[in-house]
């Protein structure tokens, strides 16, 4: 057609003008839909977040004022830095990322071999070890608080790292399993075989083809079971008394006291001490979600 | 060769997390279990223990300080937990169910006799059947706080107060009385009301133990009907009652939304923090015309566990804990009454605000001992807060209530 | 027992995760199992047999049975509304607009802060004297008398719902939309030729290709939302009147605050059993799904 007579030129220009409206329009409705629908499921989505973020540069005074105002006349930054040099929120912070950093190391050594054998290996008990692994993932920890908690105390385990990161191990464990069980299925098993018939032994064949193989899934695994434990509220509540010890979300809810909850610092702290886990979450983010998603099908 | 690395750097971050060294030291360490009486940041407790050790050299203080909201049940971990501290704040309302457990060591078997000499009469709530179970640590009395800009005579009487708030009370913006329906860690107004109509929670048998739930009686129905007219038909209180607990009701009054408010002398410290300009003064309770005058008076002690190993040195931390510098710095830091006779003579004690909480004292009562108040005292809020909400009428609440408080006793 | 050379290689491999699970799950059940049948003195110690005395006492106590209910009310709504809006969502951000890939780091946001802080987050949210929610549905005229939240029981429990909807409402739109972004185009594009529209090919294609995703991420949904402590806990405390109590609450409760561990045992078996029930009938599904 763009070879056709110059004397038709004028009606293709119109229809293509008519095409690029029409392009134009569409694309109008759909970045325009888009935006709009976006916006409306960001604003419920982020409100609450609004919220934590206008209260944290607040006053006391602006925090019980009624009614209570959007933006405070004066942002303050004196909640951040009261709630940095009054509180030991810099303990608190390095607490949780240590037990997380531990749970995340602990799980995949017990993650990795059993999702390993999970996956390629017949063995009798395999039906009932996956079911296991089900059921565990159904306990609601509140259930075994009591005799965990005695057999930490029993192991003087507890004020101490390893008390929450072996519970926070085996609370993730399930997950964790099932998901690099499902990364090590998806690897065709011939290329372990060749690699078994060029002379490796099988733990050198796990250690050097199909675990590398399984990195995405590994690390998939590692930001979850990262962010469980770096979450976590129940275990530390119980297992941890010293203040030194605490994790962030429990150091963040003694903010509350008998007699007043001081908003505006609770608000400061927890915008400082959600933001690292936050920006590691958008980071990964893509990857965490298709490892979840392609970890259900495999 | 990079994914080696990473696992090396990961097997020797474990092998470091494992290295963790186990806490604790050679020395004679007590450990000592306080509770967090507001959110700020205190550093009396870490004070104290500074100025100790400094004193006591081969003694150290393994302090914990938990939230009061928690407080009740980490203690009961980890007294089941065999984890038991030394020493710890409760609610001297919370001794007898501890005590049950068997793991209260009463105070007077091993601190002299001068030493129990040193508290007010009041304060000595944890005396029971002749042993003394706990120290006193903290006391408080109720009492009502109004708006003096506002209300020029306290009201004496509910049926005074109730005209002073139809007066004050301007729908929308400002609430004549604050009433709380949220649970919350203790049984908050109702029992003013209960006190102040001369009412109880229990009958009191022969040898002075409690027998039957009482507040189904013609003076606990009509404590609570009064609270529910003033909700629900006179409308002289915040609107949401079931929103709020006192700590969120205290947050009115300091807003300027509420013209009355019935708490503690704590209240006194945050309305200097929070809200300077607010014209205020201090009354004692209001009670029911014709019916005698009563507050409520609560009392935190320090128990000493039997597991405790080093009584000695636990005796010498409370020697020290309880001269008048560090009780005096205690009482204003935490806005409570002084426990202490030597302080409170004190001359910060004499002042207009203090008086009519220290005046209440003698008359003042405290909550029931029970070995099941965790129990009665929830059951108590819901009751309350039925009402309240118009679930249930205030008789049919409170029957409910105590049939299920006489089952949880076992009590017939 | 003779082992295969297979299973010599599978044993030690579990090892690990056998030993943690034994000692840290199995162990605390079974002592979970055997108080749940017992007697207990206050701190939890067996004193005597209770046969089945702990569960009779639950089952002839209408409260039970009334949060029992509820924990079914409670989960149901939760993962029916955190399913569908979750795949809106995830069909929104499929959209091939300019800027999706902000909304999706945005949406990440609720998933990725700790439960008890954004359970405290919206309990100050929902405050019906200095919180922004009811400032904001007044001064937009959306709701003009909303309720005061946390002041009633309907409202209370709707308001417990929504935290819980937030907070996992971006697990499902995220995983759904890695669902979506793994099916071919082809598949529509041959769709489209048949003829189909929107609605047909939704039904056709996106659906039977989700819906391994949909059965993977609801189950976990059900499980977590029947067990979600912290909203409850914090957000309400499960009043007013005890009506926002679901299980895991009133098992805590029991456990903690009445010091009743026989009972309170007895609820974590029901608890248990209840999900097990559920997840054996899903997990067929969901075997016979993935094959």
């Amino acid at each position: 057609m763009a070879h056709g007579p110059a004397t038709l030129a004028v009606p293709l220009r119109e229809a293509a003008g008519r095409r690029a409206r029409s392009r134009l329009w569409r694309a109008l409705v759909l970045h325009g839909g888009g935006w709009a629908l976006s916006a409306v499921a960001l604003g419920v989505l982020l409100f609450p977040i609004f919220v934590m973020l206008s209260t944290s540069v607040k006053t006391l005074n602006e925090v019980y004022q009624v009614p209570p105002v959007w933006v405070p006349a004066a942002v303050t930054w004196r909640n951040f830095v009261d709630i940095w040099t009054k509180y030991p929120l810099r303990t608190y912070m390095l607490n949780s990322l240590i037990i997380g950093a531990g749970t995340t190391c602990l799980n995949l050594l017990a993650a990795i071999p059993a999702g390993y054998a999970v996956a390629r290996l017949r063995f009798r008990g395999r039906q009932a070890f996956m079911l296991l692994l089900l059921l565990i993932q159904m306990f609601s920890p509140i259930v075994v608080l009591i005799p965990l908690f005695k057999i930490m105390a029993a192991l003087h385990w507890l004020d101490t790292y390893w008390s929450l990161i072996v519970t926070n191990t085996v609370f993730t464990l399930a997950f964790s399993t099932w998901m690099l069980a499902s990364y090590f299925r998806a690897i065709p098993a011939e290329i372990e075989e060749a690699a078994l018939v060029d002379g490796c032994s099988r733990r050198q064949a796990i250690l050097r083809v199909a675990i590398p193989l399984a990195a995405p899934g590994v690390v998939t695994t590692i930001i979850y079971v990262f962010i469980t434990a770096w979450n976590e509220f129940v275990f530390a509540l119980t297992f941890i008394s010293r203040t030194e010890m605490r994790t962030l979300t429990v150091g963040l809810y003694t903010f509350i006291g008998r007699w007043a909850v001081q908003w505006h610092y609770l608000m400061a702290a927890a915008l400082v001490g959600v933001l690292p886990v936050v920006i590691l979450f958008m980071l990964v983010e893509r990857h965490l979600v298709r490892g979840l998603a392609l970890g259900a099908v495999k | 060769m990079r994914r080696r690395i990473a696992l090396a750097a990961g097997a020797a971050l474990c092998i470091g997390l494992l290295a963790v060294p186990a806490l604790g030291g050679g020395a004679v360490s007590i450990r000592a279990v306080w509770m967090e009486y507001d959110a700020r940041y205190n550093t009396f407790w870490q004070q104290l223990k500074k100025d100790f050790e400094a004193a006591n050299p081969g003694i150290t203080v393994d302090t914990v300080i938990v939230p009061w909201s928690e407080g009740h049940d980490r203690l009961v971990t980890w007294i089941a937990g065999n984890q038991a501290p030394d020493l710890a704040i409760v609610g001297t309302r919370w001794i007898l169910e501890f005590n049950k457990m068997g793991v209260v060591e009463p105070v007077d078997t091993f601190m002299p006799k001068a030493f129990t000499h040193k508290f007010i009469g009041p304060a000595l709530e944890a005396r029971i059947g002749g042993r003394l179970y706990g120290v006193p640590v903290a006391l408080s009395a109720r009492a009502l706080y109004y708006r003096s800009d506002l209300i020029k005579t306290p009201p004496r009487t509910w049926q005074e107060m109730l005209a002073v708030a139809q007066r004050v009370a301007k729908p929308g913006s400002l609430y004549g009385i604050g009433v709380s329906g949220k649970k919350f860690a203790e049984l908050t107004e109702y029992v003013y009301y209960l006190y102040g109509n001369g009412g109880d929670f229990f009958v009191t048998n022969p040898d002075g133990s409690y027998g039957r739930c009482r507040v189904n009686d013609a003076a606990g129905v009509e404590a609570l009907q009064f609270m529910t007219d003033l909700v629900n038909k006179y409308k002289v209180t915040e609107p949401n009652v079931a929103e709020n607990d006192r700590g969120t009701l205290q947050d009115l009054f300091l807003a300027g939304k509420l013209a009355m408010i019935e708490t503690g002398p704590w209240f006194g410290g945050m309305i200097q923090e929070r809200a300077k300009s607010l014209p205020f003064a201090v009354a004692p309770m209001p009670h029911n015309q014709g019916k005698p005058q009563h507050t409520l008076l609560v009392t935190d002690s320090i128990i000493v566990f039997k597991s405790a190993k080093h009584k000695d040195a636990v005796a010498k931390f409370l020697e020290f804990a309880y001269n008048d510098r560090h009780r005096l710095e205690f009482d204003k830091d935490f806005g409570m009454l002084p426990v202490v006779k030597t302080v409170a003579r004190n001359a910060y004690f004499q002042t207009p605000f203090y008086r009519p909480f220290i005046e209440q004292l003698p008359t003042a009562k405290p909550w029931p001992l029970v070995a099941e108040w965790s129990k009665v005292e929830d059951v108590m809020w819901d009751a309350v807060t039925s009402a309240l909400l118009r679930a249930k009428s205030p008789r049919q609440a409170l029957t409910d209530a105590c049939r299920e408080i006489d089952q949880a006793r076992g009590v017939k | 027992m003779r082992l295969s050379a297979q299973e010599r290689l599978a044993y030690p491999l579990l090892v690990p995760a056998a030993a943690l699970i034994g000692a840290l799950i199995l162990y605390p059940i079974g002592a979970t199992i055997v108080t749940a049948f017992a007697t207990t003195d206050k701190l939890g110690r067996i004193v005597g047999v209770a046969g089945w005395r702990n569960f009779q006492a639950l089952a002839a106590d209408p409260a039970f049975w009334q949060i029992f209910r509820r924990t079914f009310v409670w989960t149901a709504i939760a993962v029916a509304v955190k399913t569908t809006a979750g795949l809106a969502f995830a069909l929104l951000l499929n959209l091939p607009f300019h800027g999706r890939r902000a909304v999706r780091l945005l949406t990440v946001i609720p998933w990725a802060l700790p439960y008890p802080i954004s359970a405290m987050i919206w309990q100050w949210t929902y405050n019906s004297q200095f919180g922004l929610l009811n400032r904001f549905l007044q001064a937009t005229g959306l709701w003009p008398h909303p309720p005061a939240w946390l002041a009633s029981p309907g409202s209370a429990f709707a308001a417990n719902l929504i935290v819980d909807i937030w907070i996992g409402l971006p697990f499902f739109a995220l995983v759904f939309l890695a669902g979506l972004q793994a099916i071919s185009p082809e598949y529509h594009e041959a769709a489209a030729i048949d003829g189909a529209g929107a609605a047909a090919r939704f039904a056709a294609v996106t659906l039977p290709f989700l819906r391994p995703v949909i059965v993977m991420a609801s189950l976990l949904s059900v499980i977590w939302t029947f067990n979600d402590f912290s909203v409850p806990y914090i957000v309400t405390k499960g009043g007013p009147i005890n009506t926002t109590d679901i299980l895991v609450t009133h098992l805590y409760k029991t456990a903690f605050q009445f010091l009743d561990f026989g009972p309170a045992s007895a609820i974590a078996i029901i608890t248990f059993l209840t999900l097990l029930a559920f997840s054996l009938l899903y997990a067929r599904l969901y075997f016979r799904e993935v094959g």
